[in-house]
Formats: C-alpha cells, structure tokens, sequence
C-alpha cells in the first residue's frame, strides 16, 4: 500500500518495508478516518456504494496494476457473485458464511473458467475474451430467469445475518449497520489485496507485467499464477457483487453489463493503479461525479466524457498521484512519443 | 428448408458485408497506429447522422454516403490529434479509456444536434422494394448495401496494395521502425491512416442509415461486433476482418433458423472458439 | 510532509463535498411535499425523461403549486435507464430529501428494481412500463401501475383487428425474448383463439437486435395476414423500418403495444403508413381533462403531449387530488384513498384496481396515415378504437396485497 506514485509490486514492498514505520499507520489511520467520515457527506445509501465498488475496483486493480492484466470482464463476477448469494438469501438462507462463501465458490469457479481460456493471451487478445465471456455470461443471466429473474433482476433479496458466539445474531436490516459492515468488508480486503501485492506472489506478477519471458525464464510458473490472480480478483469482485445485492435488496441484470467492466476500469485507471487506494478513491470520485453531474444538465455524460479524456492527458498516472506530488504537466518535463 | 438456408445464407453475406466495410476500418487504425480504436461506434453514429442531414437538405443519397466518410475522417483527425497523442505511448489502456471518453463525448454531441428521438430514412425510390432471387427475397437496398460495401473494400484494397501512399501504408504496418529511417512523414501517415479508418467507420454508419436509423447509441451495438470481427480476422491480418465479417454475419443469420434468441451471443461464442484453435486469429500469422 | 498534504486534500474535498451534497434529512410535516420524477434522460430511453419531467411540472403547476397549503417540491432525476441507477437515485432522495412520492420508472426492469426500495421504504410509486409483473407476481401495497396491462393492450388491438379485417385469418408474431415480449405473446395465443385468428408462425428475436431481415425473411415466405409485432422500443422501430424496404403490402402490421406517439416520429411517414398500433396515449382523446391538459401543455412547450408527459400529468394529477381527498400528505391514507377513488383522467374515467393496483382505464388503437392525410407535422394517425378490457382475475398473479 503505496500513496507515493512508485510502481506497485518490487519497489513498493521495498518501500514499506524498508520506510519509517509511521507513514504506513498514518496511512492506515488516515483510511479509516476517510471510511468513518463518508457517510456524514453524503446519503448513506451512496456511501455504501463507494465502499462497494472500492472493493471491486481493488480487486481489478491486482489485475490491470500489479498484474498488467487489462480485463474487459469483471462485471461478469460482480454480477454473479450478486446472483449467487441473492439467490440464497431470497431462497431464505440468510447465514452470512454460508452466503459469501458460496458467492466466493461460485465466482472464484467461474473466473477459473474465464481465466483458463483468456489468460495466455496477450494484449487486446485477453482483453477481448474476457470482454466475450462477460458477454456470454451476461446472456446467460438474462435468459436464465428462474433463477436470476432475467431483465427485471433478482428481486426480494433480504440482508444476511451475523450470528456470533456471546454477542447473538446481528441484522443488517439498518443502513447504518449495514454500512459498517461493507465498510469493515472494505478494510478487510484492501488489507487483503495488499497483502497480496506485497507478497512473493505479487512480486513474481509484478515482475511478469514488466516481462513476461524474463519472469518465466527465471523459472517462475507465470500463467498459473496469473490464473490464480484472476481466480482472487473475480472472488473478491464476487463479494462486492454480493453487497450491492444485498445494498438494494434487488440483484439487477445490469449489475453483470460489460458497462459494469467498462467503469470499473475507469475508476482504477482514474484513480492510479499504483496503490489500493488509487482505485478507492477512483470509485468514489466516479460515483460522486456521477450523482453531482447528472444533476447539472441532462446531457452530463458529455462532461463525464471530458473529465475522463482531461484526467488521462494531463494526470496519466491517475488522480491519487495528483494528492501526493506535482502533476507531470507543471513541472515541465514532458516526454510525448508514438509507439 | 433448403430455400430457407440459402436465404439466411444470402442475408447473411449481405450484412457480413457492412460488418467488414467497419472492421476494416478497425484494422487499418490497429495495424497503423496500434490503437484499440473504442470510438469506432461512436464515429460510425456520427457517419449516419451526417448521412440524414445531408438527405434532409434533398441532397442525393449518394453525397450523403460521402459526408459520413468524410466528416468522420475528419472527427477521426481530431482523435487522433486531441485524444490519442496526448496520451502518448502509455499502452492500450490509457488510449482505450480517453477514446473510450471521446465516445461519450461524441454520442453526447449527436443528442444535443439533432435530439433524444431516433431518426429514419428511406432510401431512394429505385432503391426500395424487394428484388425475387427465385430462392428468396432480398431487400433491394440490402442487396445494394452489399455490393456497394464489397466495392468500397476493393477500392480501399487497390489503393492500399497498387499506389504509394498504399505501400508506405504497408510499410507503416510491417516495419514501424524502418518507415521513419526511409524518410516518410510518419506523423502524416499516421494520421490519414487514421483518417481513413474512420472515414470507413462513417461510410458504414451512412449505410446503414436507411436499415437501422440514426440513434445516438447504435454505435455500441456496433462496436462489439466490430472488434470481434477484428479479433476472428486476426490482428496482424489487414484483410482477414472482411472474410471475418462475412463468417459473423452468415453464422448469426444461419443461427435464427435454429435458435434465433441466440444470435447475439453466438458471435461471442464463435470467437471464443476459433481463438481456442487458432490463438492469432484466422488470417493473423505468428 | 505528503501524507499532511493528502490529509489536506482529503479534509478539502470532504468540505467541498459537504458543500454540495445534501444535509435535510427525514420529511417535515410542514415543509414542502417532495415528489420525485425518476426517469431515463440518458441511455436507450433518453427520449422519455424530459418529457416525463414536462408532464409532471405541469400537472404541479396547474394545482398552484401547492397542495393542502404546503409547496409542492419536484426532485427530477436520472436513472439513465438503467435498474442499477434507477434503485440509487431512489433510495438516495428517500433518505436524503424526505421523498415520500415518485413517478418511476419508464422502463420496466427499473421500475420493478425501484418498487423493491418502495415497499421496503413504504413511498409510493407511481409507475409505467410493460410489464405485467408490477400488478403480478410482482405486485405491492405502494405501487401503482398507470399503463394498461398487456392483456388489455392485446385485447383491444386484435378486437379492432378482427372487426376491420373480417376475411383476414393468419398472423405471424415476431416476439422480443424476454419477459415483456414472452407476456404479449402469452395473451395473442389466448385472445387469437377467441377471435378465430390462427398463430402460423412466431420468431423469437434477442433484445436490442439491429438486423431484423433473417426473421423477416421467413415472415414474407410464409404469406401471413398479420404480421404481429410483440416487440416495443427501438426494436420495433427497426423491425417495422426493415419490414417496409421488402415492399410487401399484403401483409397488415400490427402492433398491440410497439410504439406510443412519442416514438412514432422515428419512422419515415411512408414507413409508418398504415400500421395498427395500440396506444396507451393519444392526444386525440377526448376528454374534458385531456382536452385541458394538451391545451396547456402545447401552449407551453410548443409541441403536443404524448405518452410520457400524459403520464406524468396524471399521475401527479391523481397523487394531488388523492391528498386533498384524505387530506393527508401521509403516504398511507395516499394509498387509501387512491384505492378508493374514482376520478376524471386525461383517458376518462379512472380508478385503481385495489386488488393489483392497476390503473383500471381504457386503451387505444390508431391506425397511422399517410404522408398525404397529415395535416400537421405530429398528426401521426387517428383513434380508431377505444376499449378498456381487463385482464381476467384467473389470469392475475398478484396474490394478497400486503397491509400497509
């Protein structure tokens, strides 16, 4: 977890292990407090979200960041991870393990299967796959509706709840709670996914996105690691999927859009794929820029558009690195190339 | 059923055909510029909505066709200027998200010139009706659309194979680095490859003006069979998308004489086989 | 030193945040009454938003502005179509605004998705849309349902079918493949049999397809009477678009719930020439509301009223008039009373099934003119038919309404 614009992977390990110990809790600390002060600024309804699509944005970004796998297909576990654990909880199985792991068994099969197919190709070769088996995916949803309830969604999903030893069992029926819940989710993977990043894991990923024939004439399994990255991404995007279902009671057939993979991509590249918090804060300034925008002028995806083009000219490596540093452009040493 | 197949079978030439005249288009920016090109939808709604104004002036139909190629060569030139240089060599994924943006920007552009409600056109009088070909029936501006995109696609194939600007465009595409050392204004090339590929993106949308309308999000529906066109074609083959774009569209077209509701996803299902069998595509060579 | 500044920034965007976004939280009794207006300005149906948003405003300035002396308060907002949106707007403006009422949606899939926020919520919704599902096995004690159910929309199209064309007897359906397409077709098969048409044929097509002439093709060998069209939205516009370049004029298109007049003007006049269609609206109706209503309304907008505006009209029309009937702005004696009453709509007499909650009302059928006969250009067609059949209790989903 890196706020400083270094490349995820080797360099950040080095840095967070070798760096003063109190930049990593300051870190730690000033994330939590960002987490408890969102929903005292806006509804909390949009909070949750945030906090939603920051895990699925995160989850994204071991691929296209660390990894340098551009998938065009996460919507397709989003989706099905909303589907199958808001079939069991409009089924009336409401144990909250027994709801995220089967949306984590069931997502993390299914972005096997996608990764068995995509992952040896490179370049818009995987992105298109991935892009052909969301699609694909997204059709089977819409036509199978005895269970996914086709183009109307999946309604009548109820919340889980938490049974703990001593404490009892928690219901999640409050917005509040339910909050504090995705929001602990939230935490949890992010500590999760860096983890990961930090791991030798992700350095040997980190090491193939920069070259691939290197990292494997070092000996290095790559595509069977890169297919067990896909695997976590797709489970992790799976729970996310799960929470949206449960956020609005309703699993909607758009929730498995390849729009869906579109804007995820989106929020991570906008917000920096250098670090976890780049796509967080790339989830929340999308969805908060949607909601301000759309209120403006009916035409506002004109201005989504222009927002989207300014931040990739002039702040390439996303708007977290805006926070941390000077942007490229002020400092004047421009490098402009055509490949 | 044997007329049935052989009619689906003409039907789906005939909007394979279209499909090709659009990835060719895709192809020429890919294998020149090496840019995911996300805005072809966009540039293709942009061709039939020039392609309406120009009819609803009275003008011909066939100076409609004209102006979607052009004014979408031009929209093309700014891309290329405005969106994908400033971004540089970041890699697809900086270009894919601003082209992505200039997309938006685009659909949002038809909304605000000609408004929310879709528009139709009717093609000219001796184009209407529909011509008996003893086995089937064919739309007689179908059957034109056909033999107009095949005649685009050998005269984009003449210019690119039999002049200079055709073989700087070849050497462009096979050895990137050699072009600059042989003392070609790369910039330039670049830029009406650019051009050129739009400008097909824009004559395809004119042609389609008078089948589907204009509609500010008919270049979506477009696009992804664009790119898998382009991808079942082979990325580093210049023509393998228009034998591509015939495959799709006789495959969807043969697809509802069994199963109709299974003709969108089919081309998905399609392209995900043959990149099983053949990772590079069919026509694409390493 | 940078992680100060990122605190910096992050305290700087918070503050601006707050700055925009909404503070008021639950409904006061004596503040102004919030109705939301939830429609698609963006997205397939962006057609519909603003006019949905014209319909309501008017029907809110109409009354004065005022209901049971509090202002009346529109919050419009875009759901882009989309289900996903459409839940977030909702619950947004539920919890942030204090919206008790709102109009939603014009699709559907977004409607169905929000009527899960307001039975959770118990904010009414007054919504429109295709499908069956909303006073089906869908249906909820806070919303209602303005269109007319498929069934009717059927009925009262085949009805005018069979009485204008005596000697015609085949019909080929061309069905979109979900549920509303599934529903249309599901009624054709019932009401064709009464009606002694006989179904020769039907295809399937996904929704959002662009490339209609492989089914039609099969349509023009098969020589049908009727070609049926259980296809709404850009679909039909691109299937009747592709049907009239083969030329065949044999066959008659008809089109029980495919096209409101809204959408009518994206077919070329030649295109449109002839066909059938049931409407939910048309402004020809005549009505004394009606005649009102697209008097004020063109004067306003310089353009007559179609489906979405008409919709927005009444709907908001009957909320008020429902208030001062229980002079309540209490969501509850809302429902009560909007059970209970019977009132004179832009479409003629008007009420609420209080089993399902379906509007109970008539339905139209136009037959389109030529280019010849229009005598402005939004003079589409003319009313031939006018028929409120309802859908057959044994036929209804809808089990128990829940109390409230």
């Amino acid at each position: 977890m890196n706020a400083d614009g270094e490349p995820a992977g080797v360099s950040d390990a080095g840095v967070s292990k070798s760096g003063p110990h109190l930049v990593s809790i300051a870190k730690v600390a000033c994330v939590i407090a960002a987490v408890a002060v969102l929903p005292l600024m806006m509804p909390i309804n949009i909070a949750t979200e945030i906090m939603i699509f920051g895990i699925f944005a995160m989850a994204t970004n071991l691929l296209i960041g660390t990894a340098g796998l551009y998938s065009f297909g996460q919507a397709a576990f989003f989706g099905a991870g909303g589907y199958a654990a808001g079939f069991l909880l409009a089924h009336g199985w409401t144990s909250l393990p027994l709801v995220f792991g089967f949306a984590v068994v069931v997502t993390g099969l299914l972005a096997a299967a996608v990764g068995l197919v995509s992952i040896k190709r490179v370049g818009i070769y995987f992105m298109m796959l991935t892009f052909a088996c969301n699609q694909l995916i997204y059709y089977a949803a819409y036509s199978w509706r005895s269970v996914t309830g086709g183009e109307d969604g999946l309604a009548g999903v109820r919340r889980p709840v938490l049974e703990l030893p001593f404490v009892g069992a928690i219901p999640f029926d409050d917005n509040r709670v339910f909050y504090a819940f995705t929001a602990v989710l939230f935490l949890v993977a992010m500590a999760f996914l860096v983890r990961v990043v930090e791991s030798p894991f992700g350095l040997v990923l980190a090491a193939a996105r920069q070259n691939t024939r290197r990292a494997a004439s070092l000996g290095y399994p790559v595509a069977k690691l890169q297919l067990v990255a896909f695997i976590i991404a797709g489970a992790v995007s799976g729970i996310a999927g799960a929470l949206f279902g449960m956020l609005y009671r309703i699993v909607p057939i758009d929730s498995v859009h390849w729009f869906g993979s579109a804007y995820v991509v989106f929020m991570v590249v906008i917000g920096g794929t250098r670090s976890m918090i780049g796509p967080a804060l790339g989830a929340f300034v999308f969805i908060w820029l949607q909601g301000l925008l759309s209120l403006t002028w009916s035409r506002w995806p004109l201005l989504l558009g222009l927002f989207v083009v300014a931040t990739m000219i002039f702040q390439p490596d996303g708007l977290l690195a805006l926070l941390t540093k000077r942007p490229a452009w002020l400092s004047g040493r421009r490098e402009r190339s055509r490949s | 059923m044997l007329w049935l197949i052989s009619a689906q079978l003409v039907n789906g030439i005939a909007i394979g055909l279209v499909y090709a005249v659009m990835s060719f288009g895709l192809s020429i920016i890919k294998g020149l510029l090496n840019v995911p090109n996300f805005a072809h939808g966009a540039l293709y709604a942009l061709g039939a909505y020039i392609c309406y104004a120009v009819v609803s002036l009275q003008l011909p139909f066939a100076i409609g066709l004209a102006a979607a190629f052009l004014g979408a060569a031009v929209a093309g030139l700014l891309l290329d200027r405005f969106a994908i240089r400033p971004v540089g060599n970041g890699g697809y994924l900086p270009q894919l998200i601003v082209l992505f943006g200039a997309a938006l920007i685009i659909e949002q552009l038809l909304l605000i010139g000609w408004g929310t409600v879709g528009l139709s056109y009717s093609p000219p009088a001796m184009l209407r009706g529909a011509l008996n070909l003893g086995i089937t029936v064919v739309p007689r501006y179908i059957a034109f659309a056909s033999v107009f995109s095949a005649l685009v696609i050998v005269l984009v194939w003449l210019l690119i194979e039999r002049t200079k600007f055709g073989a700087y465009v070849r050497a462009g595409i096979e050895r990137p680095e050699t072009t600059q050392a042989l003392g070609i204004n790369v910039e330039l090339l670049l830029s009406s490859g650019m051009m050129l590929g739009a400008g097909l993106a824009g004559l395809a949308g004119g042609l389609a003006l008078p089948i589907v309308g204009a509609t500010s999000t008919m270049g979506g529906d477009m696009l992804g069979i664009a790119f898998v066109v382009l991808v079942i074609g082979g990325l580093g083959s210049l023509y393998g998308s228009i034998a591509a774009g015939i495959l799709v569209g006789v495959v969807q077209s043969l697809t509802t004489i069994v199963a109709p509701s299974a003709s969108t996803a089919i081309v998905y299902v399609l392209m995900i086989g043959v990149l099983l069998f053949r990772p590079q595509g069919l026509f694409g060579e390493r | 030193m940078r992680m100060a500044s990122t605190r910096r920034s992050l305290l700087l965007s918070a503050a601006a945040l707050t700055a925009t976004s909404m503070l008021p939280a639950r409904a006061q009794k004596t503040g102004p009454v919030a109705i939301g207006v939830i429609t698609p300005t963006t997205g397939t149906f962006a057609y519909a938003g603003e006019l949905v948003a014209r319909g309501a405003a008017l029907a809110v300035e109409m009354h004065g502005g005022k209901i049971l002396g509090r202002d009346i308060r529109l919050l419009t907002r875009d759901d882009e179509g989309k289900p996903a949106s459409g839940v977030r707007r909702v619950q947004e403006a539920v919890s942030s605004e204090g919206m008790r009422f709102f109009l939603g949606a014009y699709s559907s899939a977004v409607g169905l998705a929000e009527s899960e926020i307001a039975q959770r919520e118990k904010v009414l919704q007054f919504a429109a849309g295709g499908s069956e599902d909303f006073t089906g096995s869908r249906c909820g004690r806070y919303t209602l349902q303005w269109s007319a159910h498929p069934y009717t929309a059927m009925r009262a199209t085949l009805d005018y079918a069979r009485k204008a064309f005596p000697q015609k007897k085949t019909i080929y359906t061309l069905t979109a493949d979900y549920v509303f397409g599934q529903a249309l077709l599901k009624y054709a098969k019932v009401v064709a049999a009464e009606l002694g048409f006989e179904l020769i044929g039907n295809d399937n097509h996904p929704f959002g397809e662009r490339q209609y002439t492989q089914y039609l093709t099969k349509v023009v060998a098969a020589k049908p009477d009727i070609l049926l069209l259980n296809t709404a939205g850009a679909d039909a516009v691109t299937a009747i678009r592709q049907f009239s370049s083969f030329g065949d004029d044999k066959t008659a298109v008809v089109g029980p719930w495919t096209l409101e007049v809204d959408q009518l003007a994206e077919l070329a006049p030649e295109m449109r020439t002839g066909l059938i269609l049931g409407q939910n609206y048309y402004p020809d109706i005549d009505t004394p509301a009606n005649k009102q209503f697209v008097a004020n309304y063109t004067k306003k907008f310089s353009a007559p009223p179609g489906y979405s505006a008409a919709y927005a009209y009444d709907a908001v029309r009957a909320i008020l008039l429902a208030m001062e009937a229980a002079n309540s702005t209490e969501v509850a004696d809302v429902i009560k009373s909007l059970e209970q009453m019977s009132w004179d709509g832009v479409l003629g007499k008007m009420s609420i099934d209080p089993k399902n909650h379906q509007l109970v009302r008539p339905y139209f059928v136009v037959r389109c003119k030529t280019a010849a006969d229009m005598r402005n250009p939004t003079d589409f067609a003319e009313i031939v038919a006018t028929e409120g059949k309802q859908q057959p209790a044994e036929l209804n989903e809808c089990k128990q309404m829940p109390a409230l």
